[in-house]
């Protein structure tokens, strides 16, 4: 990831606001932008739309009053993006995913054939226009990506204070904050440190997980032994009644 | 008696609802619009931990409460979540001041237990609506009658005061056996069905848990009165006991992988489910364009 002076990180597709992301749908990027279909959006930033996206959907993912493409459409309204007097966009703000995508992009060139507006309006009516399986999949892709990458450090970081207070109930989050649905708080607990290996147990919720996501966290605090007990508490504490936790011999 | 299965539902707004008035009203229309419910079916919104404008809340909120005074919904229920003392009293005010039929509940956990009616409903409603949720969510006017001891007349007038304000769901059956009335309300939990058990089985075993399961657990959870995310747990639990042997050689695999710093096959094997869900969200996207185009 890599962060820029406005303070936001851009990881791959997308750039991350404090409560939302922006990204670039794919036909946008390579019909009307002209880039590559992997460009990320920090590169992407290079063109002024994206530098205006970027400026002006960081703090609110829609504007309040702003001009719509089309009619308004409840939580399908699509807004103008203007930056000077040539330089035209087409947002959304994707609810489901707390996302706000930049979907078209022209240059406006009142009473010509192939003005924005007019662009904007054929991919709208031929529903071309918002993000597609494509981009979705990209974007749940990127975030797992981010929920993998920083989630076993925060794991190992855990495990580790864990061994240097044993019989301590840790309390720690793995995840990225966006989206904070994604964020998975799990407790930890070093029953039993010898030298460098540690019997630690975890309790999580598995409310959003499928067995790969289980099996995932399980290995991010246990990376190296296959063996792991499932237990009705926590070292002997109860567990919340939507929690599983499991007993692991840890290097720590 | 049956329970009356109503479903029930607790909804959390993103966070971008709650930005402005407008913001509001798109979620209200997209989340809210005016469909006669054939079943009875009850909506909480959750905005616990939310700090919204009066505002924003009333945008969200009043329009609702008008159309199912109005009928416009039929057999829906509003209920709202929150133990912010200032949101409860806006909330109580809201729904006083427009007589508007809503449930309020000040915690998540067994919210449909906790949750009471207010609005333009009188103290003696109120242990009306009480004691029908006391003697099991569901209950005729002439059951009604002997428990609360009652001329018939009387339970028949408190009941359907109830139903035609907005906090009773009211289910017709034969004149022999005489309507229902019936709370919006978790059933409490009961011996399971035969149908029951084989929801359970099909979680336990497809855990994968692909989101049409997880529907399945949620409308379980629900008959059974228990969260659903307290079911799944225990279907985890059991069926991590039960495959043990090849869990942990998969455990194995993906040990493999973070040890080596494999990003791409841990990527690889932690979204076998993007794809469905991808497809999943645009279809809905979809769906609900092509549903306003043709309302208009």
């Amino acid at each position: 990831m890599n962060q820029a002076d406005d303070g936001l990180e851009c990881h791959r597709g997308g750039c991350l606001c404090p409560t939302h992301e922006l990204r670039i749908t794919r036909r946008c990027l390579t019909e009307d932008l002209g880039l590559a279909a992997d460009t990320s959006f920090a590169d992407a930033c290079h063109h002024p739309i994206v530098q205006a996206f970027r400026t002006r959907r960081r703090d609110q993912p829609y504007p309040s009053g702003g001009d719509t493409v089309g009619p308004w459409a409840g939580a399908d309204t699509l807004y103008t993006l203007r930056y000077t007097d040539d330089h035209r966009g087409v947002t959304w703000f994707d609810e489901e995913h707390d996302v706000a995508w930049l979907c078209a992009y022209g240059l406006h060139r009142s009473g010509d054939a192939d003005d924005a507006f007019q662009r904007f309006e054929q991919l709208l009516k031929a529903d071309d226009i918002y993000p597609d399986e494509s981009d979705i999949g990209s974007l749940l892709r990127d975030r797992r990506r981010r929920f993998n990458e920083v989630s076993r450090k925060q794991a190992k970081a855990a495990s580790a204070v864990a061994a240097h207070s044993p019989n301590t109930v840790i309390e720690c989050t793995l995840g990225h904050s966006l989206p904070p649905s994604q964020l998975l708080k799990v407790r930890v607990i070093a029953e039993e440190v010898s030298g460098d290996i540690a019997v630690i147990s975890i309790a999580f919720s598995p409310a959003r997980l499928n067995q790969q996501g289980i099996l995932f966290v399980i290995a991010c605090f246990a990376p190296d032994n296959v063996t792991y007990d499932v237990c009705d508490d926590l070292a002997g504490l109860p567990l919340s009644s939507d929690e599983i936790a499991f007993r692991l011999l840890a290097y720590v | 008696m049956a329970r009356v299965p109503t479903s029930i539902t607790p909804f959390r707004p993103t966070a971008g609802a709650f930005a402005d008035r407008k913001a509001a009203a798109t979620y209200r229309e997209a989340h809210f619009p005016p469909t006669v419910a054939e079943t009875p079916y009850a909506v909480f919104l959750n905005i616990e931990g939310q700090y919204a404008e009066t505002g924003v809340l009333q945008e969200m909120i009043l329009p609702v409460g008008q159309g199912i005074r109005a009928g416009t919904y039929q057999k829906f229920a509003l209920g709202v979540i929150t133990s912010d003392p200032s949101c409860i009293g806006f909330v109580s005010y809201l729904a006083k001041e427009n007589q508007i039929p809503l449930l309020l509940a000040d915690s998540v956990r067994d919210f449909s237990e906790r949750a009471h009616p207010i609005g333009d409903v009188t103290q003696s409603e109120i242990e009306t609506f009480e004691l029908v949720r006391r003697l099991g969510g569901n209950i005729t006017s002439a059951a009604f009658a002997a428990e609360a001891d009652l001329e018939p007349a009387a339970a028949s007038n408190r009941l359907s005061n109830l139903e035609r304000k907005g906090y009773l769901f009211r289910i017709s059956r034969s004149r022999r056996e005489g309507d229902v009335y019936a709370t919006p309300h978790i059933e409490s939990r009961t011996a399971s069905t035969e149908e029951d058990v084989l929801a359970v089985d099909s979680v336990q075993n497809d855990m994968q848990v692909p989101s049409d399961i997880r529907q399945s657990v949620a409308a379980l959870a629900a008959k059974q009165g228990v969260p659903a995310e307290e079911l799944l747990a225990q279907a985890w639990k059991d069926y991590f006991a039960q495959h043990a042997a090849e869990l942990r050689e998969e455990l194995g695999a993906v040990q493999a992988m973070i040890r080596s710093d494999d990003e791409e096959g841990l990527l690889t094997y932690t979204t076998t489910d993007v794809e469905s869900e991808a497809a999943k969200s645009v279809d809905g996207a979809r769906q609900r364009r092509q549903q306003r185009i043709s309302t208009l």
